[in-house]
């Protein structure tokens, strides 16, 4: 059944320790499935950094839930990290790392690492005993150059020149051992990303749309949000338009709302008691 | 246990089953009857081939679709089709529509045990012009998104019609080949295993008119003989990720 | 051997049988190099190839790290405490904040149910879509308890503000207590914001509540319309849904959420098209929930829309099945 990430979608949320759903299960109801990304992610090396890339399919069991959903998520202006696996956990374990990163930056004083993130979250993802279904590709460039990382739900990590993760990673990963070599300039290494993540869009069934990548230097972050669009749904043949009326009505109620506030400024008019408590106030 | 016992009894299982995706549907008009399926096969989250035929010609007037276990769908399609020449050499003519029907009902039955994990969608022209017992159904993966779809665009179900006018018992051609691609491009938009391509078996009554048909993009004629029931089929693509 | 069993026999017998003696040869097999040009050594794996390559190679962490120093001596220096205050100062609580996620006490469910979904027990529907300067969200109004219908006007839409609504399909229960639950954070956020909420805040805040109760979620699966006002004061369409533990979907057509899902999607993909006017959205809307929730046993037994538009909110019930 399904990938590896659908799974962990259902394991994460099945276990004896957490609350109502052992009971349920023991009795055979099937738990309620969360939105997981079946996922194509990637990173590789370059000369200068990074480049990050992801589909933007999201889906509910074979159905699509969002057609054009994030997965490169912001770290620090240096750092960026992809999901895979359960959606929700993807995006609120990198929110929490992200903001952990901010405050970790503010007491140190210095630029974030990659290191540093990829610590925290091995340590969140592994206290969890990978019951927070998260599956992530972090990268990013800092004072010791860049750095790009696998970090699995149970918390164990990986540290490769390139790296792919989700339901399309084999796809994805035959591309780069094809293609990948050290010290690939910008463009090349940017359609090399695309041509990754296409593979698993094409070839995958719970990865599809577009190609989002992020290219990190070591002077800039650039975000590339939906960088090829390969797959725009064509015209439909005709409209479906209904004429006004065709849907039966039982009952309507109309509630009008304020559209425009005009506020009177009683202050430096001079008239009455208003301008004397204006001003008053105004004192005080 | 150590020695290689086992302490409770062991069950072991082998599913013979898969399902391989993809959606058929069909639509009755007056005089015609098409028939359209995607051509996608997949198992999991894999493509095993983007072209799959679903919908087979099964006599001059008749076309059959066939959704679920591939392997069963195939074997069962071939089978159908020998039975159908048997009957050719036996009677020197193609079977009549509904006694293909009953013949398909037996064939599935005959199997109650160990049956075939497919879904079947006949269409065709009867002997006495065009032939229904629905006018529209939808079977597969996307049966659900694009059902409720057709009951809406072909039934009018839950429209309330013009003052002083009535919803049409039938649709022309076009506007049911309009029907039809929209409702597979909508599937593909929201169903994983539905894509790649789109074929679409027109048969239409003899002596009618094809309704602009012959003219259109990627459309092929299989007519046995032109004085006959046509039978035309439209190829499309539909999106491959 | 049999080869030279076969020579002996062929000498005995006189035949002279070279071309068959060459058949019968036993085959023999080499190693093909590998067509990316890499051998099949494994001594050629230990050094001068890219893994070797510490800069490149695994993070396998078996001493302290200590930099290089071209890296060491170039570090930049950290940041002095003003600075440091200023980005502290930037930074606001957003509502998007889980302080925590909590483990809860499991909530027991009746030990009676027999084998079925808990996103099923009472049913229900809800799918929102957008058009031109307006929103529009619709629910079924059934309440089931499984295949047994219990109410035909439950309400699942509930306002938040004047200009956001919300669709809770899912557990009936979970929807009566979600709705004051979002009651009372709104009054709080309006009490400390002295302001309404807008739309993607509040987007935020359903999915903040949601993932607070990670593993003994609420099953309920949000929908929500509103109209958002831009910064230069013009009003544009909001929608979003999220699933049950609070992943958030911005789409920019429609959402949709209930049993009757996969029909609504199906529905709304074929009949939605961008800019509709207000009153030709609220037809595409009704359209879509009439006929999804026709083919889906757990919801239907009536329906209502909102419509909302910049200026006003309307609110249709509609006619539709009763089965």
């Amino acid at each position: 059944m399904a990938t590896a990430s659908r799974n962990k979608a259902q394991d994460s949320i099945s276990q004896t320790k957490f609350g109502t759903n052992n009971f349920l299960s023991e009795r055979g109801i099937p738990l309620p499935k969360a939105t997981s990304t079946g996922t194509t992610i990637v990173g590789c090396l370059f000369k200068d950094g990074i480049i990050l890339g992801a589909d933007t399919r999201a889906t509910e069991g074979p159905i699509v839930a969002d057609k054009n959903c994030e997965k490169i998520h912001y770290i620090t202006d240096n750092i960026r990290c992809c999901g895979a696996g359960t959606a929700a956990d993807t995006e609120f374990t990198t929110a929490l790392i992200s903001s952990n990163m901010e405050l970790h930056a503010l007491s140190t004083g210095r630029k974030p690492r990659v290191v540093t993130a990829m610590t925290m979250l091995k340590q969140m993802l592994f206290r969890y005993q990978g019951h927070i279904g998260a599956a992530l590709v972090l990268g990013g460039v800092d004072s010791t150059g860049p750095q790009l990382f696998t970090i699995h739900p149970h918390g164990s990590t990986d540290k490769l020149p390139y790296v792919t993760m989700g339901s399309g990673s084999l796809a994805a990963m035959a591309v780069f051992e094809a293609k990948w070599r050290p010290n690939m300039e910008r463009a090349e290494a940017l359609d090399l990303v695309c041509a990754a993540v296409s593979a698993g869009i094409f070839n995958d069934l719970g990865s599809g749309s577009n190609v989002d990548a992020c290219v990190i230097t070591a002077s800039h972050t650039e975000t590339l949000r939906n960088f090829v669009k390969p797959n725009e749904r064509v015209q439909k043949e005709r409209s479906y338009q209904f004429r006004r009326g065709t849907t039966a009505i039982k009952k309507e109620e109309i509630r009008s709302l304020v559209v425009e506030e005009d506020i009177t400024h009683i202050i430096g008019t001079g008239t009455g008691r208003g301008a004397a408590e204006g001003e008053a106030m105004d004192t005080s | 246990m150590p020695d290689g016992s086992f302490a409770h009894p062991q069950q072991r299982s082998f599913n013979p089953y898969t399902d391989n995706g993809g959606t058929i549907l069909a639509i009755a008009g007056a005089d015609f009857t098409v028939i359209a399926g995607d051509t996608r096969q997949s198992e999991g989250y894999s493509i095993q081939t983007r072209y799959a035929p679903k919908v087979f010609r099964l006599t001059d007037r008749a076309v059959l679709a066939v959704n679920g276990f591939a392997a069963d769908g195939n074997m069962f399609v071939k089978k159908v089709k020998q039975r159908l020449e048997w009957y050719r050499h036996a009677h020197a003519k193609d079977m009549p529509l509904r006694a293909i029907a009953r013949l398909i009902q037996t064939m599935l039955y005959a199997q109650r045990f160990f049956p075939y994990y497919v879904y079947n969608i006949l269409g065709g022209i009867e002997e006495d012009g065009s032939y229904e017992r629905e006018a529209c159904r939808a079977a597969g993966a996307a049966q659900s998104l694009v059902q409720p779809f057709l009951d809406n665009q072909i039934y009018f179900k839950n429209q309330t019609a013009a003052p002083g006018q009535s919803h049409p018992s039938h649709l022309p051609l076009p506007d049911v080949l309009a029907i039809v691609i929209d409702s597979f491009t909508s599937a593909t938009e929201r169903h994983i295993e539905v894509g790649d391509g789109l074929e679409i078996y027109v048969v239409v009554a003899k002596g009618r008119s094809p309704q602009g048909l012959d003219t259109m993009r990627g459309v092929q004629e299989m007519s046995a003989r032109p004085d006959g029931d046509r039978m035309f089929v439209i190829r499309r693509d539909l999106k491959k990720d | 051997m049999s080869s030279i069993v076969n020579n002996i026999k062929d000498k005995v017998t006189g035949k002279d049988n070279s071309s068959k003696q060459n058949q019968e040869s036993e085959q023999t097999f080499t190693i093909q190099p590998h067509p990316a040009q890499k051998t099949n050594d494994p001594r050629d794996l230990q050094g001068n190839n890219f893994a070797a390559d510490p800069k490149v190679g695994a993070f396998h962490a078996r001493e302290p790290y200590i930099p290089p120093p071209e890296i060491k001596n170039n570090l930049p220096p950290a940041q002095c405490t003003r600075s440091r205050e200023e980005r502290t100062r930037a930074l606001v609580l957003h509502p998007s904040t889980v302080l925590s996620v909590h483990h809860f006490p499991p909530r027991q469910a009746s030990r009676y149910l027999p084998n079925m979904s808990i996103m099923e027990y009472n049913g229900g529907s809800v799918i929102a879509m957008v058009g031109k300067e307006c929103v529009a969200i619709a629910s079924d109004l059934r309440l089931g308890n499984q295949a047994l219908g219990i109410s035909s006007n439950f309400q699942k839409i509930f306002p938040m503000t004047d200009r956001i609504y919300l669709g809770l399909p899912g557990l009936a229960t979970d929807v009566t207590t979600l709705k004051e639950t979002f009651r009372y954070r709104l009054n709080m956020y309006k009490i400390k914001e002295e302001r309404e909420i807008e739309p993607q805040t509040f987007a935020h805040l359903v999915s903040s509540t949601l993932y607070e109760r990670r593993f003994a979620p609420w099953f309920i699966e949000p929908v929500m319309a509103g109209i958002e006002k831009t910064p230069s004061g013009a009003y544009k369409p909001f929608i979003a849904a999220t699933d049950l533990i609070g992943c958030i979907n911005f789409a920019k057509d429609f959402v949709v959420a209930g049993t009757a899902s996969t029909k609504l999607f199906g529905v709304a993909e074929g009949l939605w098209e961008p800019d509709l006017e207000p009153e030709d959205l609220f037809e595409t809307c009704a359209q879509t929930l009439l006929n999804a929730v026709d083919r889906d046993a757990y919801s239907g037994w009536g329906a209502e829309v909102y419509l909302i538009t910049k200026d006003k909110v309307i609110k249709r019930t509609l006619k539709g099945r009763m089965d």
